[in-house]
C-alpha cells in the first residue's frame, strides 16, 4: 500500500458488497450483487467513454465483468435518477441506431471528478482487502 | 456503442433556464419516468433478441431482469423521478438567485458611485414608503382604538343645491339639520363635530391649539370614556354654557406633564375666556390630533362648520 486507507463510507459500503457477493455465492450463483454506492461508480465509469442509454449501460457492465456482475435493472434506473439529481450525470432523450427513443445519459464535470475520487477510494480498499485475504503468514 | 442522435424536440435545462421556461412539473416527471422505463424494456428486448431469443422469451427475460412487477418498478421510478425534478428545480432556483446576486454585485462594484446613488435612492424610497404606509395605515386603514364599534359608525354628508343650482355635496351641516338626524329612528344616535383652532396661553406664550368642537353626544356615541374626569353635559351645547374643555392625551402630556390634578384647573384659551378642564381623553380618541402637541375637545361655541356622524 503506497498510501494510508481512509475510513470512509465507501469502505463500509465495499465491505457490504463483499459480504453480499459472498452470500450470493453461497446461494449457488456466480453473479455478484451490486449495492448502491458501488453501482453508482460503475455506471459513472461506463459513461466516462460516451453517452449511453440505460440498456447500453447494463450491457456494458455485464460484458466488461465477464457476465459476473448482476445488474438489477430497476436499481440501475433509480441510480441514474439519483445521480442526475446530484448533477453527476445529465440526461437527454435521443434515438438509437434502430430508430427507437431512449434516454441517454452523459457524465458531467462534477460526475467525472466524483468518479475519479470514488474509483481511487474503491481501488485502495480492494488492494487492502486483497492484501489481507491473500496473506500467507501471521507476520506483517 | 454507437453515437446517439439527440432528439430535436427536447429543450435543454440551460436553455429552459435562459428563457425562464418551467423545467418540469411533477406530472411531466412521472410521464418522463414512464417513457424511460418503457424505452428501457424495449431496448432490453432488442438486446436479448439479438442474442438469439425469440421476441416472447426476450420480453419475459427483460421483465424478469427488472426484479419485480412492472407496475411496482414503474411506481418506484415515478417517485424517484419526482424527487429528482423537485430537487433540480430547487437547485436551478438557487443557481439563478446566486447568479443574479453575483451579477448585481459585480455591476455595482464596477460603478461604486452609481451603487451608492442606487442604494441611497432605494433606501430613501423604501423608507418614505414605509413611513407613508405607517401614516396611512394608522389614519385610514385602522379604526381608532378607542372607538367602541367602528363598523357601525357612518359619516353623513348632506347634499343640496349649489350656487349654480346643481345638486352638490355641502361642506357641512347646520345644527338644526343635525337635530333632525338625531331624532331619526333610522339611526341609533347622531352627533356632530367641527374642526378648528383655539388660542392657548397669554402674551408671548400664546399658541394655536388644534381643537375639535363637539357636542355632548359625541364621545358617548363613539363609546369613548375619559381617562380622568368626565365629558361634556348637555348644557355645554347651549350658548352661554359653561366654558369647559377636554384635553387630548398628547396635549395633556406635553403641556401639563400628565398632571393627575388637571381636572378643574383653568387655562387661558383665548383673550376673553378661561376654560376649565373637565376631562382628559384616553389615547386614541379621535379628538387627539395628528399634531405633536395634541389637541383638545371643546364645546360647540364658536364653531360654524359641523360634520355629522351617526351610528
Amino acid at each position: 500500500m503506497d498510501r494510508p486507507l481512509r475510513a470512509t463510507a465507501e469502505s463500509s459500503r465495499f465491505a457490504a458488497v463483499i459480504q453480499a457477493s459472498s452470500l450470493r455465492h453461497l446461494a449457488k450463483t456466480n453473479d455478484m450483487a451490486l449495492l448502491k454506492g458501488t453501482l453508482d461508480v460503475l455506471v459513472l465509469k461506463a459513461l466516462s467513454w460516451s453517452p449511453l442509454h440505460g440498456s447500453e449501460i447494463t450491457s456494458w457492465l455485464e460484458e466488461r465483468s465477464g457476465g459476473h456482475l448482476d445488474v438489477v435493472d430497476a436499481a440501475l434506473l433509480q441510480a441514474l435518477h439519483r445521480m442526475e439529481e446530484r448533477n453527476l450525470i445529465s440526461a437527454e432523450w435521443g434515438v438509437t441506431q434502430n430508430g427507437r427513443r431512449a434516454k441517454y445519459y452523459r457524465l458531467t464535470t462534477t460526475g467525472r471528478a466524483h468518479l475519479r475520487a470514488e474509483s481511487d477510494a474503491l481501488l485502495g480498499h480492494m488492494n487492502a482487502l486483497a492484501a489481507v485475504l491473500t496473506a500467507t503468514t501471521l507476520e506483517p | 456503442m454507437t453515437k446517439h442522435r439527440p432528439e430535436s424536440r427536447g429543450i435543454r435545462a440551460g436553455v429552459r433556464r435562459l428563457f425562464h421556461l418551467p423545467v418540469r412539473g411533477a406530472s411531466m416527471a412521472r410521464a418522463d419516468a414512464d417513457a424511460e422505463l418503457d424505452a428501457y424494456v424495449d431496448t432490453r428486448v432488442e438486446h436479448f433478441i439479438a442474442r438469439g431469443m425469440t421476441p416472447g422469451q426476450a420480453r419475459a427475460e427483460a421483465l424478469h431482469r427488472l426484479s419485480g412487477p412492472l407496475s411496482d418498478v414503474r411506481a418506484t421510478l415515478r417517485d424517484s423521478a419526482e424527487r429528482r425534478e423537485g430537487r433540480k428545480q430547487w437547485r436551478d432556483w438557487v443557481i439563478d438567485v446566486w447568479q443574479d446576486v453575483r451579477y448585481a454585485a459585480r455591476g455595482l462594484a464596477r460603478r461604486p458611485r452609481f451603487a451608492v446613488a442606487a442604494i441611497l435612492c432605494l433606501g430613501i424610497g423604501i423608507g418614505a414608503n414605509a413611513t407613508m404606509f405607517g401614516v396611512v395605515d394608522a389614519l385610514l386603514f385602522r379604526p381608532p382604538s378607542a372607538v367602541r364599534d367602528p363598523g357601525s359608525l357612518v359619516w353623513i354628508n348632506v347634499m343640496g343645491p349649489g350656487f349654480d343650482g346643481s345638486i352638490e355635496e355641502w361642506s357641512g351641516v347646520s345644527y338644526p339639520d343635525y337635530l333632525d338626524f338625531a331624532r331619526s329612528s333610522a339611526l341609533a344616535g347622531a352627533t356632530v363635530s367641527g374642526g378648528g383652532d383655539s388660542k392657548f396661553g397669554r402674551g408671548t406664550d400664546a399658541r394655536r391649539i388644534n381643537t375639535r368642537f363637539i357636542n355632548h353626544t359625541f364621545m358617548p356615541l363613539l363609546g369613548a370614556s375619559p381617562a380622568l374626569g368626565r365629558f361634556f353635559t348637555a348644557d355645554a351645547d347651549l350658548a352661554g354654557g359653561p366654558p369647559v374643555v377636554v384635553l387630548g392625551n398628547a396635549f395633556w402630556q406635553s403641556q401639563f406633564a400628565g398632571a393627575a390634578d388637571i381636572i378643574g384647573r383653568t387655562g387661558d384659551w383665548r383673550r376673553d375666556a378661561r376654560c376649565r378642564a373637565v376631562g382628559q381623553l384616553c389615547p386614541g380618541v379621535p379628538c387627539d390630533t395628528h399634531r405633536s402637541d395634541g389637541g383638545v375637545a371643546r364645546t360647540l361655541n364658536g364653531s360654524a362648520r359641523l360634520t355629522l356622524c351617526a351610528a
